[in-house]
């Protein structure tokens, strides 16, 4: 996607936004405390934010309009791509998220910080058996380390889980 | 005043100890490609819970200055800025790396690192106190509009269009609206979720955006780069003696440091930009002034001097504004406000009112953060080479490790580590899309401040806008907001009028 139409598409993203912030402050409770009340506030940033959407729509489409016309190279179309890296990645921490109470802090961010580390490495560098033991070693003293300094030292206690 | 202040530091030995270690935390996380000190103050911030106010934002502050400072060490030795603040200082600093003589260049960038802190901490606490008592007089109508004008400075000053600056801002301010009403009492925006009642909190909202936001663009970027390239070559250094430059080089060099320093510091009062334009600003105003540009990007010292000065003196800029009228200006400080807000302390006019010594005790660490800094940093030199051969992909996760316990335990709920979590998703998808990220945060955390005071002022007159017109000073910021939107709008025109042409 160009970078035009990239903005053009956001700008239509804000201003859906925008209406959905209007129309929500209808729930919101009227009161006579002041002389603009809970729901003003809101109005008038929407309206702002709506105002500033259409702006930006405009702008980049005029702006791609001019792009097709001056005949600029056209961004050659890739098919949608996984990018399983990214997508894994957000998995893992809907999942930390979804599991931390039952779990438990620890368990569960062994496995997090390995399955994180081995994302993040470029393909293939985890066969090297320095990297791959110093990513072990690593998400396995971090949490219990972490654990028992927040709980001895500060008084913070994590979620247990399976451990408690 | 100041010496009560660290009289009152000095009470507390920990303090000490912890200013001395956060400082070296700071550094190190500072030299780390990809981790910055916005990274180190997120690992900090739990630790600091069940801290002494004082204490804990003593802490804070001097992981601050350490994050800060950290970066030109990467800078010089990969040519790879530590932190955004350092980019300037790759251009000679690791020309003279490849040389092999980044000691000077280290010892060099150390040097006037602390030169550029030590002003930015005087020139904090002689002018904090004098702003701060003409903030405590200001009325809800000076209030909003000194608020309107660091919104619109944020989103002006923002990379990006001013559009995508005032997008960014505007969403940070929708955001704000979730929970309870202060004024009414009633709920706004929480569509039935008990959990939202009390808003959305700062840390897992700030973590989410900085840090969670950065291991998905890592994560996505993954396939593009092979084993090989993420390799580091490191040249072998020549080592020297003491800084690594004579007393008269750096007599010279002070009047380098001087327009840099200053440079820094206003740059970092305007909020939405820091260090990383404080550094190129310095280093650009350098060379243009300078007898000998010619030198510049071939080891020249002035240009490690000017960046390296101006990014530390950024620091102090920033915390004046934040400790007077309890604007953040970037990540970093929003981060500090955070650490306040634990405390239950809001940083404001009110900590200048009489009585009240934890303002001094503040700028007392900051002092003893840029020395213990240069000590820190003139013994550490050989081994920060060292830290570098650290992987990113190792640590990035180990923060996130510590994001999910910041989050969790500012509130003691999972609740918002699923904040954090949206929060990060929010951030690489703006990131994506270009849209600044400071802009959000600074309209989310000024929001409630900045409706009340609208509100309060409203009350007051019923309902006129009149009286906000018969302030001076109201009037003096409401007609800087106009000139700084008229500004924007015509050197945006003008590049966009370039680009077409």
């Amino acid at each position: 996607m160009s970078e035009s139409r990239k903005d053009q598409l956001s700008g239509f993203v804000f201003l859906a936004f925008s209406i959905f912030v209007y129309a929500a402050s209808y729930s919101i409770k009227m009161t006579k405390a002041d002389s603009l009340g809970p729901q003003f506030f809101p109005r008038v940033v929407s309206v702002l934010m709506g105002c500033l959407a259409l702006l930006q729509i405009f702008g980049s489409t005029r702006k791609n309009i001019r792009e097709q016309k001056d005949g600029a190279p056209k961004t050659e179309k890739k098919g949608f791509t996984f990018n399983l890296p990214l997508l894994l990645s957000i998995a893992l921490l809907v999942c930390y998220y979804l599991l931390l109470k039952t779990v438990g802090f620890v368990p569960l961010t062994i496995v997090y910080l390995f399955c994180q580390m081995y994302l993040l490495f470029p393909k293939g560098a985890l066969k090297e058996k320095k990297l791959l033991i110093i990513s072990i070693l690593t998400s396995v003293i971090v949490p219990f380390a972490v654990y028992y300094l927040f709980y001895y030292g500060f008084q913070i206690f994590l979620p247990a889980g399976i451990m408690g | 005043m100041l010496m009560q202040g660290f009289a009152n530091l000095f009470q507390y030995p920990i303090a000490i100890l912890l200013i001395f270690i956060g400082n070296l935390a700071g550094l190190i996380f500072g030299a780390i490609p990809g981790l910055s000190a916005f990274t180190a103050l997120a690992i900090m911030l739990p630790l600091t819970f069940s801290m002494e106010p004082v204490v804990g934002i003593s802490f804070l502050m001097s992981v601050y200055v350490g994050g800060v400072s950290g970066g030109f060490i990467s800078a010089i030795l990969l040519g790879i800025p530590g932190t955004p603040s350092s980019i300037a200082t790759c251009f000679d600093g690791h020309y003279l790396a490849k040389e092999g003589r980044s000691y000077r260049a280290m010892g060099v960038a150390l040097l006037f690192s602390f030169i550029g802190g030590i002003f930015s901490a005087v020139v904090l606490s002689t002018l904090a106190p004098l702003i701060g008592q003409v903030a405590l007089r200001f009325s809800p109508y000076e209030y909003t509009t000194v608020i309107l004008l660091a919104l619109t400075t944020v989103s002006a000053l923002a990379e990006g269009s001013m559009i995508k600056g005032l997008l960014s801002c505007l969403l940070g301010v929708s955001l704000a609206f979730v929970g309870v009403d202060r004024l009414s009492a009633y709920t706004r925006y929480t569509f039935g979720f008990r959990n939202l009642r009390g808003g959305f909190a700062l840390v897992p909202l700030l973590i989410g955006l900085f840090a969670v936001s950065q291991v998905l663009t890592n994560a996505s970027k993954r396939n593009s780069i092979t084993a090989e390239q993420a390799k580091l070559q490191l040249v072998q250094q020549k080592r020297m003696k003491g800084f690594g430059i004579t007393w008269k080089e750096f007599v010279h060099n002070l009047k380098v440091a001087g327009p840099a320093a200053i440079i820094g510091l206003v740059v970092g009062i305007l909020p939405g930009i820091g260090g990383n334009v404080a550094n190129l600003l310095a280093y650009t105003f350098a060379k243009k002034t300078s007898r000998h540009p010619e030198e510049f990007g071939k080891g020249s010292i002035e240009g490690i001097v000017a960046p390296e000065t101006a990014n530390n003196a950024s620091v102090g800029g920033a915390l004046i504004i934040l400790l007077t009228l309890g604007i953040p200006g970037d990540n970093a400080t929003s981060m500090i406000m955070a650490g306040f807000q634990i405390h239950g302390i809001a940083p404001g006019p009110l900590l200048f009112s009489s009585g009240n010594v934890l303002v001094y005790a503040i700028f007392a660490a900051f002092i003893i953060a840029n020395v213990f800094m240069l000590i820190e940093g003139y013994f550490g030199l050989p081994v920060f080479s060292k830290i570098l051969s650290v992987r990113t992909e190792v640590l990035l996760p180990v923060v996130i490790a510590f994001c999910f316990v910041g989050s969790y335990s500012s509130n003691n709920r999972i609740f918002d580590i699923g904040v954090m979590i949206a929060f990060g998703l929010l951030g690489f998808v703006m990131k994506r899309y270009k849209y600044p990220l400071a802009p959000m945060v600074v309209g989310f955390i000024l929001t409630p401040m900045l409706e009340e005071n609208l509100r309060r002022s409203l009350m007051r007159s019923q309902g006129s806008l009149m009286p906000m017109l018969q302030s001076p000073i109201a009037v003096v910021f409401l007609l800087m907001t106009v000139a700084m939107l008229v500004y924007t709008v015509v050197s945006e025109s003008k590049k966009s009028r370039k680009g077409a042409a």
